[in-house]
């Protein structure tokens, strides 16, 4: 084991906390310690590479021994629109402790800052519940099963508040809502209107205060429980909701009939069509599902995707008057869930269909007073894309 | 014991994951049943932890590996009961 090499891992930024700390960023795996500046000396000695010996030596000889946390957190309620890094600003001077030897191996290697060969591997996930590893949805699922909570209710309280009624002061009121309901008060009126994974509805009944006619749809019943409980008895009578496996619309022929629809919304459901590993069923069947959509529009029917944009989970970095992102994976996605904008296209081609035009929603002024920092990243960095769609003839 | 518990969790099994001919073998893991992902572990675990009136710690759940780790966890917490 004395033979071991140790390697300083080129992923890890190191960032000026003030105070005499640093933050040491794993920007690949988002992993973060907060610990002394005399940890730079430490890891310095592993740059290029250095016998475990030679470091346990190095650290022995040390008149303080590094004091050290790790300040990774995935703050499952708040999305990472608020915390695309995994930053866990709680954490402070009071919480690091001096570290043995062996604890400060542990916890550089666990966060990716050493590791053990050269050049260094991704972190590979071993099980649903090795945290922090595998794709964004994939750390989700982990999350919800240590706090024991069904993935779908978790869309639901990190999205919604009031009930369902209302949508959380976050990137999805300020740039999702506010672009939505301005294109349903411009594009609606008198359309028959079709809302595939309408979830519990939200922007569903808003559709319907424009559209001639609106169906919601999804597959998960409990969604479409809520869904016709709160906004169909109430609402305008020009609002439906059902179940539909949109994999088989056999089942739902006296609901969806071909050619139908003016206009077919798919909200935050398309980046799932190419997750292999979160949903491999629609992954697979990807192209069944959108020819299934494209059998419901009319000819000059208009397929509206509202996805979130492939800079998405870029972590954001700097400050409020200079906020800056870094770029770690794009083709090659391993934490990334949506498509590349050529596998987008590509795959619009392949099912026969064309791109009208794509979008890229601004984010409302109001959101600063919320969060500065995201309003500045995202005023730049754009967090969704709408992309209208119609059959190639 | 051992024969109640396998059958216990063969049950459970076949409810979560939808499919009333699952065989459990010890040595089975997620990329042998269709329906294991993501998503239905999570729906497993609270199953598994509401039939037998246990808790596990998140670390032990992030160590399991296949059915028969498993069953030693739930072993483990029957014979702590």
């Amino acid at each position: 084991m004395s033979s071991a090499m140790l390697y300083f891992d080129p992923g890890t930024l190191i960032i000026p906390m003030g105070n005499g700390l640093v933050r040491l960023f794993q920007v690949f795996s988002r992993r973060n310690v907060l610990a002394e500046q005399s940890i730079c000396s430490f890891i310095n000695r592993c740059v290029g590479g250095c016998e475990r010996k030679a470091f346990e030596d190095f650290y022995e000889a040390a008149p303080e021994k590094p004091k050290a946390v790790d300040a990774t957190t995935f703050t499952l309620w708040d999305h990472a629109f608020s915390n695309s890094d995994f930053f866990d600003r709680t954490v402070s001077v009071d919480n690091l402790e001096a570290l043995s030897f062996d604890n400060l191996l542990d916890l550089l290697m666990e966060c990716g800052i050493l590791c053990l060969q050269w050049p260094p591997a991704w972190p590979v996930k071993e099980s649903f519940g090795d945290r922090f590893k595998g794709s964004f949805h994939e750390q989700i699922a982990t999350e919800c099963l240590f706090h024991r909570t069904k993935p779908a209710e978790w869309w639901l309280k990190q999205k919604f508040e009031g009930g369902l009624s209302a949508i959380r002061p976050t990137p999805y009121r300020f740039i999702e809502e506010a672009f939505l309901t301005q294109y349903f008060a411009e594009a609606l009126t008198e359309k028959d209107v079709l809302d595939v994974g309408c979830g519990t509805g939200y922007f569903t009944h808003t559709m319907a205060e424009y559209a001639k006619t609106v169906i919601g749809i999804d597959y998960n019943s409990e969604y479409i429980d809520v869904a016709k409980k709160k906004w169909v008895l109430e609402g305008p009578g020009n609002l439906s909701f059902e179940v539909v496996d949109i994999f088989d619309l056999s089942q739902a022929r006296e609901l969806l009939k071909p050619e139908q629809f003016d206009i077919v919304f798919l909200i935050d459901i398309f980046l799932f069509l190419f997750d292999r590993t979160y949903a491999p069923d629609l992954f697979d069947n990807r192209s069944v599902v959108m020819r299934n959509i494209s059998s419901l529009l009319k000819t000059d029917g208009v397929m509206a995707i509202l996805d979130p944009h492939p800079l998405w989970l870029t972590p954001w970095l700097g400050s409020a008057d200079m906020p800056f992102g870094i770029l770690t994976e794009y083709r090659d996605r391993k934490f990334k869930v949506t498509p590349t904008l050529e596998e987008l296209t590509s795959f619009l081609y392949e099912c026969n269909m064309r791109i009208r035009r794509i979008l890229e929603p601004p984010i409302q002024e109001q959101a600063k007073t919320v969060d500065s920092l995201g309003h500045a990243f995202m005023s730049q960095i754009p967090q969704w894309w709408f992309v209208e769609v119609e059959k190639a003839l | 014991m051992e024969n109640n518990l396998h059958g216990d969790l063969e049950r459970i099994f076949r409810e979560v994951f939808e499919d009333q001919k699952l065989t459990l073998k010890d040595e089975m893991t997620a990329r042998d049943v269709e329906k294991w992902d993501s998503l239905t572990h999570v729906a497993l675990v609270v199953a598994v932890e509401e039939f037998f009136h246990v808790k596990f710690r998140n670390a032990e759940i992030a160590r399991l590996k296949c059915v028969g780790d498993l069953k030693k966890l739930v072993t483990k917490y029957n014979k702590m009961s």
